[in-house]
C-alpha cells in the first residue's frame, strides 16, 4: 500500500476518532465499534510510525508494522466479542 | 535578528539524547514531542480501557476487582491526566491535520529578510487550538457540560 | 572607540573519533562574526583547529556548525548577539565528524542525488538543441522560486529532529529540491521522484516540528515545501491530482544535429563517473 495513502488513512481515522469521541460525549449514541476501530487504527499508526523512526531499517519495520496491526486487530476483536456479549 | 544570549548546556552526542536535549529548540518542536507523548497515554488508556471492559468476557468477579481498582483515588488524578492529554492531542492534531496539508502555512514567495517562515505564520493556529483545549479542560469542570450518558 | 571583551569560545574538537572540549579565550569586538572568532583561534592560539569556510558572507553554505545549541551559519552569526560570555561550538549535528568541526556530508549530498535534483522531460538528446526557450509566467515561477535559494548548507538537517533518530529519512534538502523541481512548470519527472522517494522513509516521518525552517538562514522554508510535496504525494495516490501542464517552448532559434553538438570534454579526475 502507498505509504501517502495509509497516512492519510490514519488522518481520517483521527478526524474520525475526534468527531465520534466528540459525538460520544454529547446525547447522541455512537456505535462504540467503529469509535474503537478508529481509534485503535490512528493509535497503533502512530505507534508504528514512532518506532519505526527510533528503530529504522526494513527489518525493524516488519516486524513493528507486524506488532502493531497483530495488536490492534486483537484489541479490536476483543471490543466486538465484548460489544456482542454484553 | 537578535538571539537569546547566555551559554547553554548543550550535550553533544547522537541519537535519543540528542533528540530529546541536544538544541534549544523552537516551540513546534516541543508541542511535536507533548503530542507524542499524549499520544501514547491516550494510547495507554485505551488500552487499558478494552482489556477492563474484556475482562467481563472471563468472569463478572473479575471485572468487578478490576472496577473497583478504579474507585481508588489516584485514579482520578489519571483521568485529570487524560483528559488534558486529550485535549492537548486533539486540539494540535486538528492543527496539524491543517498544517501538513499546507493550510495556514502560507503560499511560498520570494524571501526577505527577516524571514518570516511557515512556523511563524502559522504560530497563531497553534494559539488559537491551545486556547480551545484550554476551554475544553475548563468547561469540563462544570455539570452543565458534562456528558450525559 | 571600540572596546572589546574577552569572551570564552569552548569548541568541540575530534580527531581520530576521540571528542573533547577545547576553552579559547577570545577578544570580541561588535561586529564580530563566529568565523571571525575562529580563525582567531587558528591564527594566534590553535592552528590545528579545523573547519570549514569560503565565502564569510552566507551564500557557500560551508561554515554550518552548532552554536550554542542552534545550528547556524558561523560567518552569519555575530558573537555579541548570542552571548557576551560564552560561545559554545559544536559540529553539526546528525553528520559522522570527520575531525573537529568538519562533518562529512554525503548522506546529505547522496539523498539530494537520489531524488533527481534536474529538470527532467521528456525530450530526447540534449535539452534546448531543437527547441526554443521554456515560457514561464511570474506566477509560475514563484511556487517555487523561494525552495531554489537553498545553499545545502545542512544546518537544516541538523536540526531535523526526525534524522536525529531515523538515518533513512531523507531529510530537509534533499526534499526541498524534490518539491522544487516538481513544482517547477519546465519539469515532467514527478513520478521518477515519487518513485526514487521509495527508498527513503516516508513523508510521513515528518511531523512539522518546523526545525528547519526555524534555523534556515537562507529563508528556504523547507517544512513548507515538505508539506507541500506531502500534499501532491496523497493527492497523487487518491489519483485526484491535477498534472500541471508543463510549460510550453518556444521554436528553436534554429535547428541543429546531434552529431553538430559539442561533445562535453573527457573527466580530468580518474574514477570520475557521471552516473554514480
Amino acid at each position: 500500500m502507498d505509504r501517502s495513502l495509509l497516512w492519510f488513512l490514519s488522518i481520517v481515522a483521527a478526524a474520525g476518532s475526534l468527531l465520534l469521541a466528540g459525538l460520544y460525549m454529547s446525547w447522541l449514541e455512537i456505535n462504540y465499534v467503529l469509535l474503537s476501530a478508529v481509534v485503535l487504527f490512528h493509535g497503533f499508526y502512530g505507534l508504528g510510525t514512532m518506532l519505526t523512526e527510533f528503530w529504522p531499517g526494513r527489518t525493524a519495520a516488519i516486524v513493528i508494522n507486524g506488532l502493531c496491526l497483530t495488536l490492534g486487530s486483537g484489541l479490536f476483536l476483543l471490543v466486538v466479542l465484548t460489544t456482542l456479549r454484553f | 535578528m537578535s538571539m537569546e544570549s547566555g551559554a547553554s548546556t548543550v550535550t553533544a552526542g547522537t541519537g535519543f539524547r540528542r533528540w530529546l536535549f541536544g538544541a534549544r529548540r523552537g516551540i513546534e518542536a516541543y508541542v511535536f514531542l507533548l503530542h507524542r507523548l499524549t499520544g501514547l497515554i491516550l494510547l495507554g488508556f485505551v488500552v487499558a480501557h478494552i482489556l477492563l471492559g474484556a475482562s467481563r468476557l472471563v468472569s463478572m468477579s473479575l471485572w468487578a476487582e478490576l472496577m473497583a481498582l478504579t474507585r481508588s483515588p489516584w485514579v482520578a488524578g489519571l483521568e485529570y491526566l487524560l483528559l488534558f492529554a486529550f485535549a492537548f492531542h486533539a486540539f494540535n492534531g486538528l492543527r496539524l491535520i491543517l498544517v501538513e496539508f499546507g493550510i495556514g502555512i502560507g503560499e511560498p514567495e520570494q524571501p526577505v529578510y527577516p524571514y518570516r517562515g511557515s512556523n511563524l505564520r502559522q504560530r497563531p493556529v497553534l494559539i488559537v487550538m491551545m486556547l480551545l483545549a484550554a476551554l475544553l479542560i475548563v468547561s469540563s469542570q462544570f455539570e452543565l457540560f458534562r456528558f450525559s450518558h | 572607540m571600540v572596546s572589546s571583551i574577552e569572551i570564552s569560545f569552548t569548541v568541540d574538537r575530534d580527531d581520530d573519533g576521540q571528542t573533547r572540549r577545547q576553552q579559547f579565550t577570545v577578544p570580541v569586538t561588535p561586529g564580530m562574526t563566529v568565523l571571525d572568532g575562529l580563525l582567531y583561534i587558528q591564527k594566534e592560539l590553535d592552528p590545528t583547529l579545523a573547519w570549514r569556510f569560503s565565502c564569510r558572507m552566507g551564500i557557500c553554505g560551508s561554515c554550518g556548525m552548532i552554536i550554542n545549541g542552534m545550528p547556524g551559519l558561523a560567518c552569519n552569526t555575530q558573537i555579541l548577539n548570542i552571548s557576551d560570555s560564552t560561545i559554545e561550538v559544536e559540529p553539526l549535528a546528525n553528520f559522522p565528524v570527520i575531525r573537529d568541526l568538519a562533518v562529512s556530508l554525503e548522506s546529505m549530498l547522496s539523498k539530494h542525488r537520489a531524488l533527481k535534483p534536474y529538470i527532467i522531460t521528456e525530450e530526447e538528446g540534449e535539452p534546448g538543441v531543437n527547441s526554443g526557450e521554456h515560457q514561464q509566467s511570474p506566477e509560475e515561477l514563484l511556487t517555487f522560486l523561494q525552495f531554489t535559494d537553498c545553499i545545502k548548507c545542512g544546518i537544516c538537517m541538523s536540526a531535523c529532529p526526525t534524522l536525529a533518530l531515523d538515518d533513512n529519512f531523507a531529510g530537509p534538502i534533499p526534499l526541498t529540491a524534490a518539491q522544487r523541481y516538481n513544482a517547477d512548470s519546465r519539469d515532467d519527472g514527478f513520478a521518477e521522484r515519487k518513485q526514487a522517494l521509495e527508498q527513503f522513509s516516508g513523508l510521513d516521518h515528518c511531523h512539522y516540528a518546523a526545525e528547519c525552517t526555524r534555523a534556515c538562514p537562507k529563508g528556504v522554508d523547507p517544512a513548507k515545501a515538505i508539506q507541500r510535496l506531502r500534499r501532491s504525494l496523497v493527492a497523487d495516490a487518491l489519483h485526484l491530482r491535477r498534472q500541471p501542464a508543463t510549460a510550453a517552448r518556444l521554436p528553436a532559434a534554429q535547428q541543429v544535429s546531434d552529431e553538430s553538438f559539442p561533445q562535453p570534454p573527457a573527466f580530468t579526475v580518474e574514477g570520475a563517473d557521471r552516473e554514480r
